[in-house]
């Protein structure tokens, strides 16, 4: 591909986002927090796209690593003055040092793809159902620890008094930073490696492929930018509490790339994109609202139902997602010359 | 009775419907065709061959008589009623039995059992009822290892009761996907046997082969397919005739009417 | 380490195999990964709270019929379009079906449990002294013990569970000699909901609560341990089933109180290394674990 037509590809996944960022510039600062929380949705599910759909693997894990970048980036920005009060138990050099909001998501990517590429040793020899079940036990384990490890975080209480830096501009960079290095590796040797040995791992050996090593490489990054998806969100928000990055999250992540189309870049988008904007509004109408014409009330619950069977049809009707899992490429009406 | 070498062979004797009638068949995999208007007829009672080479189109006939292959075109037909778009297992119970290429003996269930799946297609109306084989005398080897694992036995005794398990459901015709695949020559002719000694008790064999010598001296007439068409029929008088068959194989004739 | 966590160790075990034989039927006839095999669990919970005043017999019959029902309707109008898919893919299929079903009793019951109480009695104590057991420990062991004998029974000796075991070794082999794929997938759909509400019965008995993660909950750990011991067959599944729970069971009562949170981690930690060295299953035999492993 030349270097032209890439950057074709790789315009509409990044004109979606700055589009979403300029509509969240000119809307009122209720719906604006809510805009942010669109992007930062999509920064997570293009991070799990550089792992699942590269791999092909389904990892029911990758919020660990949002929850890890939430978690470190979170306990690391409390100023240092409530810490010790608020967090008794921290081991000292985390009671004793506090970093800026940036700061922290540096920190939050170098650990995320740390500890994803130590548990990935393991985890990325195993293929198909063992894979997503080992993947599984990772987010359990995670939970697990960050849930009661008082030395590392506020145990069962939710982590609170964080600053609330990520407003809609960090959003949108950190969104298109995830789409840029998302589309960087799948067009790389290591992520074209990966796609190609998906069909036939065997075969794929046969040839010489390393595939467990382009399999790490593909978790640890995404590990990386799912975590710093989740030092964006715990940012968004100002609080975290494990509950927030782990089943529900998994489920409605997974929704939204599968919807989109787990196979390209611009599925993972827009999967992300149309899911939290209907997860938004659902959950408006839970808390009963007036949506134009309509006065919605809906139960309790009613957000998941139906965002499960959005999910549950795709799966039946489209399997490959409403983008089919393809890219498609900005057509520029004014042919280039020699073309 | 002297034929044509090289020109197509009557279909059937007489005006019977034939057992199994293949118009026109075109099949594709992904767009590629696989079988290009194949016709073919079977009479009751014969046995016919299908010879080719690799990728020719053999195994896709017989998937597609089965039902596991969707048409693009054409017409399959069971004494004279289309079965298609009929479900797998429906067209198994109505009397087309199949002997897969590969044998796919269930290994975990003891042979009793396979016979036992077998027999449980059968159909119980009295129409086209072939015959009431003795499976204990065609393949002895089979009730002295009633109770055995399927998966213990040798490729030759699997073969059997893979046929032996077919036969037990009363087809009107008997099916076989490359039968003497992976066996041993002897073993082949022992096969071989048992299949002139089920024609005879009355049994309808439609079989694809890979081995053409072995398949033109058994059957009343062999087609050639290769690249999806047919290209041609022989009979047990041109098993020998080298060329014939070569031409057959190689030549440039077209799909044709066999 | 005591006999009595011994006893609860092992009575955790059969309830966890009781739930792993309904994953495996489905899985061996099907391939289908049924991350919603708990919401069966849980409505046949549910159905025991809304029929609590009716007589008991009448109260298990009821559960054993809804849990039967839900399975065919998620069989019939869902499963039956991922026939083929691969298992990885029907896994988050299920698993969304089981979120928009949680979501369901979520609407219907509230958030917070429901109690239950089906056969109280059964919570008394059969033995005192240095080990304590409760009746519903025996009723646990033996049920699910009648259990596997039945099924086993029900393959071994029924033209039904033939068909199905044929289905389960090669489905397309099996419908080629004349196998009625519908009819034996429904029947495993059949034995996995009346399954489904024997386990929600002996669970309500201990800890008579019903709340929307009920099923979910104890299907996820059971199905970790299917895979664990080995999906391709009943057998290993099942000793998977039983091996997780009883593991569970055991290390929490082994476990240091301050530690004892940490129980999850241990036992997922477990898994991870057991699905590493030997990912076709603990108890299966090498034979199939060819490409489970780069």
């Amino acid at each position: 591909m030349t270097v032209a037509s890439r950057l074709r590809q790789l315009a509409p996944p990044l004109l979606l986002i700055i589009v979403i960022g300029l509509v969240g510039n000119i809307v009122s600062d209720s719906t604006q927090t809510e805009v942010i929380g669109v992007l930062v949705n999509m920064t997570i599910v293009i991070s799990l796209y550089v792992f699942i759909g590269n791999s092909g693997i389904i990892s029911f894990g990758q919020i660990s690593f949002v929850a890890i970048g939430a978690f470190a980036a979170g306990v690391m920005t409390i100023p240092s003055i409530v810490k010790p009060t608020l967090l008794p138990e921290l081991f000292p050099f985390i009671a004793d040092n506090s970093i800026t909001s940036f700061e922290s998501m540096i920190l939050a990517m170098i650990l995320g793809a740390i500890i994803a590429a130590v548990g990935g040793i393991a985890l990325m020899r195993l293929n198909g159902l063992a894979a997503g079940i080992a993947t599984f036990a990772l987010l359990q384990i995670v939970h697990n620890v960050l849930r009661y490890w008082e030395k590392i975080g506020p145990g069962a209480k939710s982590l609170a008094l964080i600053p609330e830096t990520t407003s809609l501009l960090p959003a949108t960079l950190g969104a298109l930073f995830a789409a840029v290095v998302a589309f960087g590796y799948q067009h790389s040797r290591s992520g074209r490696l990966l796609r190609a040995s998906r069909e036939d791992p065997i075969a794929a050996r046969a040839l010489g492929v390393n595939i467990h090593r382009h399999r790490l490489i593909a978790f640890s990054l995404s590990g990386a930018l799912a975590a710093l998806a989740g030092a964006l969100l715990v940012h968004q928000l100002g609080s975290i509490t494990t509950e927030q990055v782990y089943l529900q999250l998994t489920f409605i992540t997974l929704a939204m790339l599968v919807v989109g189309g787990s196979n390209s870049l611009w599925g993972a988008t827009v999967g992300g994109a149309l899911i939290s904007i209907l997860n938004v509004y659902l959950q408006k109408a839970e808390a009963g609202a007036s949506l134009g014409p309509l006065h919605l009330d809906f139960p309790n619950g009613m957000t998941l139902l139906i965002i499960g069977v959005v999910m549950t049809a795709i799966l039946v009707l489209r399997p490959q997602g409403l983008t089919g899992g393809r890219e498609i490429s900005l057509w520029l009406p004014r042919r280039k010359k020699g073309e | 009775m002297a034929t044509e070498p090289t020109a197509a062979v009557a279909a059937a004797p007489g005006t019977a419907t034939p057992i199994l009638a293949i118009e026109d068949l075109e099949v594709r995999y992904a767009g590629v065709p696989a079988l290009r208007g194949l016709s073919l007829e079977v009479a009751r009672g014969e046995i016919v061959g299908l010879v080719g080479p690799n990728g020719a189109g053999k195994s896709t006939t017989m998937l597609t008589i089965m039902g596991v292959t969707s048409v693009a075109r054409g017409e399959v037909k069971v004494a004279g009623e289309s079965i298609l778009g009929r479900r797998t297992d429906a067209i198994a119970r109505s009397g087309v039995a199949l002997v897969p290429e590969g044998r796919h003996v269930f290994g975990e269930l003891t042979v009793a059992e396979n016979l036992r799946l077998g027999a449980m297609a059968a159909r119980h109306d009295d129409d086209h009822l072939e015959t009431d084989l003795e499976i204990g005398d065609l393949f002895p080897i089979l009730t002295e290892f009633r109770n055995r694992r399927a998966g213990a036995l040798s490729g030759g005794q699997q073969q059997q009761l893979a046929i032996a398990r077919a036969l037990l459901s009363r087809p009107r015709i008997l099916l076989l996907d490359e039968p003497s695949l992976g066996l041993a020559p002897s073993v082949v002719e022992d096969l071989w046997g048992s299949l002139r000694l089920i024609r005879e008790r009355g049994v309808t064999i439609f079989l694809v082969e890979q081995r053409a010598k072995i398949t033109i001296e058994l059957a009343d007439r062999t087609h050639i397919v290769a690249n999806g068409e047919l290209r041609g029929t022989l009979t047990p008088q041109d098993a020998n005739d080298l060329d014939r068959i070569t031409d057959a194989y190689f030549g440039a004739g077209g799909g044709g009417r066999a | 380490m005591s006999v009595q966590s011994l006893i609860d160790a092992v009575a955790s075990g059969s309830v966890y195999a009781l739930v792993a034989i309904g994953l495996a039927l489905i899985f061996g006839v099907m391939r289908l990964v049924n991350f919603a095999h708990g919401e069966l669990i849980t409505a046949a919970a549910y159905t025991l709270y809304v029929a609590r005043d009716l007589p008991v017999p009448l109260m298990i019959i009821l559960a054993m019929a809804v849990s039967v029902a839900l399975a065919w309707v998620m069989e019939r109008f869902v499963f039956r379009r991922l026939r083929g898919v691969n298992p990885e893919t029907t896994l988050i299929a299920t698993f969304a079906v089981a979120i928009a079903l949680e979501a369901v009793w979520v609407i219907a019951f509230g958030v917070r449990g429901k109690s239950v109480s089906a056969l109280p009695g059964l919570n008394h104590l059969a033995i005192h002294g240095s080990v304590t057991i409760r009746w519903i420990t025996f009723v646990e062991l033996a049920v699910g013990a009648a259990m596997l004998i039945g099924i086993l029974a029900f393959l071994n000796r029924t033209s039904i569970g033939l068909q199905m075991r044929a289905a389960a070794a090669d489905f397309r082999a099996a419908r080629l000699i004349g196998v009625r794929a519908d009819r034996v997938i429904s029947m495993a759909f059949v034995i996995s909901g009346v399954l489904a509400a024997a386990v929600a019965i002996l669970v309500t008995v201990s800890e008579p609560l019903v709340t929307p993660t009920l099923g979910l909950e104890i299907t996820i750990l059971a199905l970790v341990g299917i895979v664990v011991g080995g999906m391709n067959r009943l057998l290993t599944a099942t000793a998977g089933g039983f091996a997780i729970g009883f593991a569970n069971s055991l290390l929490g009562a082994v476990l240091p109180s301050s530690q004892r949170v940490f129980l999850p981690s241990a036992v997922f930690l477990l898994v991870i290394i057991v699905l590493l060295i030997r990912p076709g299953g603990l108890f299966a035999s090498s034979r199939h674990s060819a490409v489970d492993r780069v």
